[in-house]
């Protein structure tokens, strides 16, 4: 169905675009609000992917890879946003936890680790926090996040390196807690 | 649980929980809205590949109005006006600058795989290139005389590195790169003049491993400098500066015929000022994207933005 779907879009059939837009928008919008760290600018981030993907989405030769070529068009329109307004006094709009994530969420960070954490992956680079977000966020292997990001699995193997290596160096120490006991909490 | 478990638990764990569950409804409103009065475009003037995300210093990707609109902010911002003389553009150099300008008075942008020129007020728009290949990221040479631009003949073929002159005469093949440009962006593949025009840099690869080239125009000959990507020749022509080292995430300088390469910082986007040091950006020790300079040799580092906001692309 997904695919018969794809096919129509590619076509030039707007209400197939609509409908795979409108399934997909809220994932990409996620992604692009974690990778800029600003509402705003992920919001236009994500209606700049979605117009893109409709006006060249007869480029999409492969209807299985309209996912994967969304994540790129979204990545690619961070990138740009973010070059843009380089040289613009930059409004930083701190992310505030979402009070109904729509999926099960390991709370096992305590408010201060998770100030910490905002602030550490707000020091990374664009290029390390991308990485970091399609592979830890969006759940993709690394070889599909060099394949979005189109870069050589060694760079973003490198990236990633750098990123948590970034982040490590910040983590306060913690007693080992087993994965089964994760997100527990004692009366 | 060791350090790299625990540490992406962590990530994931804090992703999960600051992402936004929903997007503005407004959004797919605004999307539709355009979308619904726009036909798709015709495959072969579609994008086949997208270019790869990384931060650009020349804007070559986007829409046409995009390219246009940054590429001409950066080249007033970033050009000295003077009365600069171009061989085989005459009728071109009508511009009556108001002010700061690219050499011959115009700008060249990529539109829909084709090169033109422009006046800075958008006058004398004059496409230089027609061809069914795809032309992208032309760079004016130091005297603007000429142009230097990429040229992929279809989607699956490799790039070649195209000299011609400024009124689009003469198109010359410099380097055919038998390879695909697949790994790297535009601006990583971008070419670079030399001061005096007598060598092209640029960054190539074939998938797995990126390097730099320095190629005379002249002749075609090129010679392989090093590992790297986003060459940049310093105002005296004697060094390339360049991004390097793990992940391209160091600022490297190596003499202008690839010796001596040293590293002399860590950090993106390397472009050197006109007296000779070298801005970049970097995250620092716990901070976020500043603006640092240095000199060629690694020494006088130092943060010139240092704001807990992001600044990137020094220029």
């Amino acid at each position: 169905m997904r695919r018969q779907t794809v096919e129509r879009a590619i076509q030039g059939d707007h209400d197939a675009f609509t409908e795979l837009a409108s399934a997909s928008m809220d994932r990409q919008f996620a992604i692009a609000t974690l990778i800029l760290r600003d509402v705003d600018r992920a919001q236009d981030a994500v209606q700049e992917a979605l117009v893109s993907a409709w006006r060249d989405v007869r480029a999409l030769r492969d209807p299985e890879a309209w996912d994967a070529w969304l994540h790129r068009l979204t990545v690619r329109a961070c990138y740009r946003l973010a070059a843009s307004q380089r040289r613009r006094d930059l409004v930083e709009l701190h992310m505030m936890p979402d009070p109904m994530p729509d999926r099960s969420t390991d709370f096992s960070l305590s408010v201060a680790e998770r100030d910490r954490m905002e602030r550490e992956i707000g020091r990374l680079s664009l290029d390390q926090r991308a990485v970091l977000v399609l592979h830890f966020y969006a759940d993709l292997t690394l070889e599909q996040v060099a394949d979005i990001l189109g870069i050589p699995i060694g760079t973003a193997k490198s990236r990633l390196h750098y990123g948590s290596q970034a982040l490590r160096e910040t983590m306060p120490d913690r007693p080992t807690v087993p994965s089964g006991q994760v997100g527990e909490r004692t009366a | 649980m060791n350090d790299d478990i625990r540490l992406g638990r962590d990530v994931a764990s804090f992703f999960a929980a600051t992402a936004p569950s929903r997007g503005p409804d407004a959004l797919l409103d605004d999307v539709f809205l355009t979308t619904g009065r726009l036909r798709p475009r015709p495959r072969w003037l579609a994008m086949i590949k997208e270019p790869p995300m990384r931060l650009s210093s020349r804007p070559v990707v986007g829409s046409p109005t995009t390219r246009l609109i940054v590429l001409t902010a950066l080249l007033i911002a970033g050009i000295v006006a003077t009365t600069g003389a171009v061989v085989g553009a005459a009728s071109l150099l009508t511009s009556d600058l108001p002010g700061p300008g690219p050499q011959n008075g115009l700008i060249a942008f990529d539109s829909n795989g084709d090169i033109w020129v422009t006046n800075v007020d958008d006058t004398g728009r004059t496409q230089l290139t027609n061809a069914p290949s795809w032309d992208r990221s032309p760079i004016w040479s130091p005297q603007g005389d000429r142009i230097a631009y990429w040229s992929q003949r279809n989607p699956d073929a490799p790039y070649v590195l195209i000299v011609m002159n400024a009124d689009g005469s003469d198109p010359q093949m410099v380097r055919d790169l038998v390879i695909d440009r697949l790994g790297l962006s535009d601006d990583q593949t971008a070419p670079d003049w030399s001061p005096d025009s007598s060598r092209i840099a640029y960054s190539v690869t074939d998938g797995t491993s990126i390097w730099i080239e320095s190629l005379d125009p002249a002749c075609g000959t090129f010679r392989r400098l090093a590992e790297g990507s986003d060459p940049r020749w310093s105002p005296d022509g004697t060094m390339i500066a360049y991004a390097g080292g793990p992940g391209l995430s160091e600022v490297w300088v190596m003499a202008a015929d690839g010796t001596e390469p040293h590293r002399v910082a860590s950090g993106s986007g390397p472009m050197w000022s006109s007296t000779g040091r070298i801005a970049f950006w970097w995250a620092g020790n716990g901070g976020a994207n500043d603006v640092w300079v240095v000199d060629p040799d690694g020494s006088g580092n130092e943060n010139v933005t240092d704001s807990p906001d992001d600044e990137y692309w020094p220029s």
